[in-house]
């Protein structure tokens, strides 16, 4: 995966910038804004699976049109009731058509399925963390919204109980500048 | 920030577990109690009870729509109960207890559970409930006679024996047709504490076999069929921790797998395991774990005419029934003579 990831973000890094002539010379800008998603979130392992389906807002800084820094919190149900937050940073094209590739932690909390095992003889509580790649290739701005369909994310985690895959689903965000 | 940070630690703080300390004295009266279970006997019994179903006259056909029900799934029409629910009475009765039922008159399905208690010594108000359903399609020997054998020995282990707690077996009606006589029970329940159940249903059958056993997405469970899926809500998670121990102590390390699901279990993602008398007192928040060999998801004979008694494993049943006794004695607080 680390491989891959590398190709996507220099990939995104290296499009081209047609006001790049414009903007050499200018201070970095920030441009807050705010988003709400719709998905999925799911983390396994064999001592646990967490997660469930829902939606959440976030807040989003993209510094220079290029890079993304973001934070949301999100309510999930499906196995009980969950929350997931997610921090992540990554780099998204230039334009109108600007998919994205994000790094991002997550943490899991709440209720979830717990599974008893040789290997797993107790319950363990706190939440489920990973750590993954989210892939957004249908992101689009519309004026000062954004809007971005299926986002995938895969990653690795942890709950104190060995590893576990974390998968993750947009099916639908959308943003508005501040 | 400090909010947020603050937020997280709370969360973080208030999903840890607890986990299990098992007294070393409980654990040897546990022991020795559940020591006493003989194979050879449950499976008479299962015998049993498979000739009373298959004496039985089943339920009148025509109280069910046909085209409303998958007979394939559902065999309504070979339903059996009344034979199986006398051979209950008459074994608790044999070994000592003062039998109840709890009866509701319905005009379409009547229901009769049969009751067997014994008082508690010291804390009579917190009751340890073992169960299992009596009916049964076809000959039923693993769904659910392989249950009612495991009750009636654990029965027969606690006749004359004193524990702190009320221990109380309950052979549940018409659990086939949708949980209709334990949901009855439990909307009769008083107020008293019920502190463990045990239900029974489905733990004969057995198939070590790669590929025998069936999964769900989402559960982390082995392809061989050669486990006992325990399957436990919020309030039944610490018991599940217990029998869980108690196993592995007892010298049965592989035998029980666990599943803890978050609230009443009524979630889109939980449904499967809903499926027998523990689910009433799950929606009535008591604690309640469900102990099956996962039925129709390793053994080909659910529901099915060739469910009969030579299919089982009489060895695993054996070791079900001994780690069943053993949490039965750790949590009624006995045994003593």
């Amino acid at each position: 995966m680390m491989l891959s990831t590398l190709l996507v973000l220099s990939t995104l890094a290296a499009s081209p910038d047609p006001s790049e002539d414009v903007v050499r010379d200018v201070p970095t800008r920030h441009q807050l804004s705010l988003y709400a998603r719709s998905g999925a979130t799911v983390y396994l392992s064999q001592a646990r699976t967490h997660g469930g389906v829902g939606g959440g807002f976030g807040v989003r800084d993209t510094v220079d049109e290029r890079w993304l820094l973001q934070a949301d919190a999100n309510v999930l149900t499906g196995l009980g009731t969950a929350f997931a937050v997610r921090v992540g940073a990554g780099v998204q094209r230039r334009g109108w058509w600007a998919p994205a590739a994000l790094v991002a932690l997550t943490g899991l909390f709440g209720e979830r399925m717990d599974f008893l095992t040789p290997e797993h003889p107790t319950f363990n509580g706190g939440p489920s963390l990973g750590l993954g790649l989210t892939l957004a290739p249908a992101r689009f701005r519309l004026g000062s919204a954004r809007v971005s369909l299926l986002e995938l994310g895969v990653g690795v985690g942890t709950a104190r109980t060995g590893l576990g895959l974390l998968y993750g689903l947009t099916v639908l965000e959308v943003g508005v500048a501040l | 920030m400090r909010l947020l940070f603050a937020a997280l630690l709370f969360l973080a703080v208030s999903s840890c577990a607890s986990r299990p300390a098992l007294d070393e004295a409980a654990l040897s009266r546990a022991g020795d109690f559940s020591a006493g279970v003989e194979r050879a006997r449950l499976m008479a019994d299962v015998e049993a009870l498979v000739d009373a179903h298959l004496k039985d006259t089943p339920l009148d056909c025509g109280l069910f729509t046909p085209s409303e029900i998958d007979t394939a799934r559902r065999p309504v029409c070979n339903l059996t109960r009344e034979r199986a629910r006398q051979l209950v009475r008459e074994r608790f009765e044999s070994l000592g207890y003062t039998v109840t039922t709890h009866d509701v008159a319905d005009p379409r399905f009547p229901t009769s559970n049969v009751i067997a208690e014994l008082r508690g010594t010291e804390r009579p108000d917190e009751v340890v409930v073992v169960g299992a359903h009596y009916d049964a399609y076809f000959a039923g020997a693993d769904d659910n006679s392989s249950g009612v054998a495991a009750m009636l020995e654990l029965a027969r282990l606690a006749s004359g024996r004193r524990f702190a707690r009320t221990v109380r077996f309950v052979g549940f009606d018409l659990e086939e047709l949708g949980l209709v006589g334990s949901t009855r029970y439990v909307q009769a329940l008083s107020s008293e504490r019920i502190v463990a159940s045990l239900v029974f249903d489905c733990i004969g059958y057995k198939d070590a076999r790669p590929g025998a056993q069936q999964g769900l997405p989402g559960f982390p469970i082995p392809d061989t069929g050669d486990f006992l899926a325990a399957i436990a809500n919020e309030q039944s998670g610490p018991r599940l921790e217990e029998l869980y121990t108690l196993g592995s102590r007892l010298g049965s390390p592989n035998l029980v797998r666990g599943v803890m699901v978050p609230e009443d279990g009524t979630g889109p993602a939980t449904g499967n395991l809903m499926r027998s008398d523990h689910a009433p007192f799950w929606m009535a928040g008591q604690s309640a774990l469900f102990l099956t060999d996962t039925a129709n998801f390793r053994n080909p004979n659910y529901h099915k005419d060739t469910d009969d008694p030579s299919t089982l494993d009489p060895d695993f049943l054996a070791d079900v029934t001994r780690v069943s006794a053993a949490a039965l004695a750790f949590w009624a607080e006995g045994s003593r003579p």
